[in-house]
């Protein structure tokens, strides 16, 4: 079920996150997306060439690439989840509910509380290989799973 | 926060670009530490891999023969000399013939490390914008990806004033705040991450003062100065250590040439990389000058300044950053970027005198390999060195010494760097002979370790004394030159030509000092050893043969003119305030700025000191008188004239000691002009002496008298007016700690007092 999860989704819920948590990188997000599905590996997150370069000390000044990799893995455990009893011909139905889930809107499809768990988790995992600090961490894993969880 | 500096603060900024910046100089010595650290280890490598201790061992002349020889020689040349009979020629043994073959495969090595060391060094300038981009993973940032973020890196392009902007590259995903100018030869790009560029909208006073710090190098013309040094220490490590570490593991296993390697790697290694490290401080210092200039509000440069790692202790000497602390304080003054630094003048002398033996062996050994006769050889072991490094030693020391001389003018203080300035230089000069002669340690262990002769130790013992001693007489010359003609460019509201000529001159000027006058020196201290009596004859000879006199002459009164001809343009055609030598208004006007020179009062003290003494010649004279060879028969009339001749120049001496007294401003160098004036009046009241014998000998007289009474006046004068000059800052200290002085102070904040005992008449 991995064609559930295009670019434009993932891109659609990490854009929703850097508005949410980043609001600062918006107008460079379709830049850096664009960067990120072109080639994941590009992600930096300690640049080279400090003995000449002008540089700040700040740990995870961007969060963009972040954002980009937990909503790919959290859509991607979501998809996997969600579609594992439905045919191939629901896929973009499948993909427009997931869509409505984390803009909060009225969904088909929806987590339990184990799944919410697993998504916080992955997301918790990638902020790690980041290298983002721990506060940052739980502040992007709360943003994720609050887009996963059904509204009341 | 220049606005807001504190009163006591300087309430303006030196311009650091008004003289060449101290990146330069450290380039030139990184890159002479580099070759000479080259071909010192190839040839070391070539020494033990092919085995030539031995046979450079059995070469070596008997050092204690050698010098009874000489001995021998020199005497027999006194008989000669003292006679009026030509000099025999003595046989001579063919050294170079025995070192021949040996030079022959020495010199291969050599050239592999100068041109592996030259070949890699290019390879990584030339490669590294493709390095970068690689390791950076950059992409062109195009007018799509992100127009906003273009149009803002353009319009801070064009406040830099930038002719051609550089081509921006990015990653857009570096998570790390960085930047980076970089390229070679004119085009230059500048590296962005993502997390930097983002800031143009997050905060965007922060990303110009970023951007434009970077934009700075490429003004400065210091980005390819900055990779062909990052290669040079590349490539040294991989041409040269890495080697010669690998080569301790092929030939036979010695403790002594384990620890001769340990000891030449981490010093050549240390030298080399602390020295890299410092001139890339020096161009990160110089970039903030730079764009704190285009930078009006000066918080966002100090902030993102502050954002900066911070170094601390030992790595301060070690790091490629300085402080950021030290960053921020560049922000209320530059005078940092002034200061004479005691370790860069130690590097100065260390190279000097390591790249000039490095030189000097290459020289040698092409010479006696490819040029026929000893004397080719001989002079390229020591004219080639003279020719590529004193210059360049010259230069770099001198610019040093009119940076720190220009800043204490302006700031009202009296220029003292070239004391220790040289002190530091003539250290590092005659640490940089220790180093280069102990590359020989391995042929003096494989000749059993002969010991030396008195007489050489004693020729080692002065040649160190004349290197330690050289700089600094040298740049004590330099600051009195700068003391002359900063005033006078001060003066001018454009720097213009003549601080420039002045500078390039002053630089120009102590290239015979450095190069002539010290190995002149060592061989008649050497001759004093061998033979004293000789050494009056062969001064007689120096001083008064053509063109040596005329020479000797024109150089003894460059000595003074050059400083002294600072007063023929001291009133400007344009006066105004300086601009050229603030960063940014306020410029203020620098009145107690006035010329060290009073010609008139040396003029008038030399010519009746001269008169006086030139009319009692006839009279009194010192009552002893060396032998001198002049061409006639000794008789009691030559005899009184030679004693007149040395009164002549000991008077010269004393007008000297006295004109110290008597002037203010550059002393030493007014000195030595009364004296150059009383010498004159001395060398015609001495023929005239002769006009009551005969007419006709006066001018015989000032051909046998005028080169030995003017450069032998002058050469007495120097030390005479040192020493005055010594007791008379002794005794001025004394009496102002006595209290007996009172220091008035001008200006508005005490870093811009003057005092009043340095405000100096016109003359």
């Amino acid at each position: 079920m991995a064609e559930v999860v295009d670019q434009e989704l993932v891109a659609d819920l990490a854009r929703d996150l850097v508005g949410a948590i980043a609001p600062g990188e918006l107008p460079l997000f379709g830049a850096m997306s664009k960067a990120w599905f072109a080639d994941p590996g590009r992600v930096q997150t300690k640049q080279g060439d400090d003995v000449l370069a002008f540089g700040v000390a700040e740990a995870a000044a961007l969060l963009s690439p972040v954002l980009l990799a937990a909503a790919t893995h959290a859509l991607n455990y979501a998809g996997e989840e969600l579609g594992r009893n439905l045919s191939t011909a629901s896929v973009a139905w499948l993909r427009e509910q997931l869509r409505h889930l984390f803009h909060r809107q009225d969904s088909g499809v929806s987590l339990d509380a184990q799944q919410i768990a697993k998504v916080r988790a992955i997301t918790l995992e990638t902020a790690r290989r980041f290298r983002i600090p721990k506060q940052k961490a739980e502040e992007i894993a709360d943003a994720v799973t609050a887009r996963f969880a059904p509204t009341s | 926060m220049r606005g807001a500096a504190a009163p006591d603060r300087p309430s303006f900024r030196l311009n650091p670009f008004a003289f060449p910046s101290d990146t330069t100089s450290r380039f030139i010595l990184l890159l002479l530490f580099a070759i000479a650290a080259s071909v010192l280890i190839w040839s070391s490598m070539a020494m033990l891999g092919l085995s030539l201790q031995a046979g450079f061992a059995s070469c070596s002349p008997d050092m204690a023969a050698t010098v009874n020889t000489l001995r021998d020689q020199l005497g027999i040349a006194m008989e000669h000399l003292q006679q009026g009979t030509a000099i025999p020629q003595a046989p001579t043994v063919d050294v170079a013939q025995c070192y021949r073959p040996l030079n022959r495969r020495i010199l291969p090595a050599m050239a592999i490390g100068a041109g592996l060391l030259a070949s890699f060094t290019l390879g990584i300038w030339w490669l590294h914008p493709r390095w970068l981009a690689s390791r950076m993973k950059l992409s062109r940032l195009e007018d799509d990806d992100a127009p906003e973020l273009v149009a803002a890196l353009a319009r801070i392009c064009s406040e830099a004033g930038l002719r051609r902007p550089p081509e921006f590259y990015w990653n857009p995903l570096g998570m790390a705040p960085r930047a980076l100018a970089y390229g070679r030869a004119g085009r230059y790009r500048l590296a962005l991450t993502g997390a930097m560029a983002m800031r143009y909208s997050t905060d965007p006073p922060g990303f110009r003062a970023v951007i434009l710090h970077e934009l700075a190098h490429i003004v400065n013309r210091d980005i390819d100065k900055t990779w062909l040094a990052v290669g040079a220490w590349w490539a040294l490590v991989a041409s040269a250590l890495v080697p010669r570490v690998a080569l301790q593991f092929w030939i036979p296993f010695r403790w002594i040439d384990v620890a001769a390697t340990l000891v030449q790697v981490a010093a050549i290694a240390g030298l080399v990389f602390v020295t890299r490290n410092a001139m890339l401080r020096a161009r990160e210092l110089y970039a903030d000058a730079r764009a704190s200039v285009w930078i009006s509000d000066s918080d966002a440069m100090a902030a993102a300044l502050s954002a900066l790692r911070p170094v601390r202790g030992v790595r301060r000497l070690l790091s490629p950053h300085p402080d950021p602390a030290h960053r921020l304080r560049l922000l209320e003054a530059t005078d940092p970027l002034f200061r004479a630094g005691f370790w860069d003048l130690l590097g100065v002398g260390a190279a000097t005198s390591l790249g000039a033996a490095i030189i000097g062996i290459v020289g040698a050994n092409v010479g006696n390999v490819a040029l026929p006769g000893a004397g080719w050889a001989f002079l390229l072991q020591f004219a080639l060195p003279v020719l590529v490094i004193t210059p360049l030693a010259s230069v770099a020391a001198g610019i040093i010494i009119w940076r720190a001389s220009f800043a204490s003018l302006v700031r009202g203080t009296q220029p003292r760097a070239a004391l220790r300035g040289g002190v530091a230089a003539g250290l590092g000069t005659v640490l940089g002979t220790m180093v280069a002669q102990a590359g020989g340690l391995p042929v003096w262990v494989a000749a059993g370790g002969p010991s030396t002769p008195p007489m050489m130790a004693a020729g080692m013992a002065m040649w160190a004394t004349i290197l330690f001693l050289s700089p600094i007489m040298g740049l004590i010359w330099v600051e009195a030159a700068a003391k002359t003609w900063i005033p006078i460019a001060l003066r001018r509201t454009h720097r213009g030509a003549s601080l420039k000529a002045a500078v390039g001159l002053n630089c120009a000027f102590t290239v015979p000092w450095f190069a002539l006058a010290g190995p002149f020196l060592l061989a008649l201290a050497v001759l004093w050893l061998l033979a004293p009596a000789i050494v009056g004859p062969i001064l007689y000879a120096t001083f008064n043969a053509f063109p040596l006199n005329v020479l000797g002459s024109f150089s003894v009164a460059a000595t003074w003119g050059f400083p002294m001809a600072a007063w023929l343009w001291r009133r400007p055609v344009t006066p105004g305030i300086a601009e050229w030598a603030f960063l940014e208004p306020p410029r203020p006007a620098l009145p107690h700025l006035t010329l060290p020179l009073a010609p008139g009062r040396s003029i008038a003290i030399g010519l009746a000191a001269g008169m006086v003494a030139g009319v009692m010649l006839g009279w009194v004279q010192v009552p002893w008188a060396p032998t001198l060879n002049l061409g006639v028969e000794q008789t009691p009339e030559t005899t009184r004239f030679v004693a007149m001749m040395v009164t002549a120049v000991l008077v010269q001496a004393a007008v000297a000691a006295l004109v110290v007294f008597a002037v203010s401003g550059v002393r030493v160098i007014q000195a030595m002009f009364a004296a150059f004036v009383a010498g004159n009046v001395l060398a015609i009241a001495l023929c005239l002496q002769m006009w009551e014998f005969d007419p006709t000998l006066i001018v015989l007289c000032l051909q046998v008298s005028y080169g030995f009474i003017i450069i032998g006046g002058d050469v007495a004068a120097l030390p005479s007016a040192l020493i005055a000059a010594i007791i008379k800052a002794g005794w001025r200290r004394v009496g102002s700690r006595l209290g007996s002085r009172e220091s008035t102070f001008t200006g508005s904040s005490p870093s811009q007092r003057v005092p009043r005992a340095a405000i100096v008449a016109d003359g």
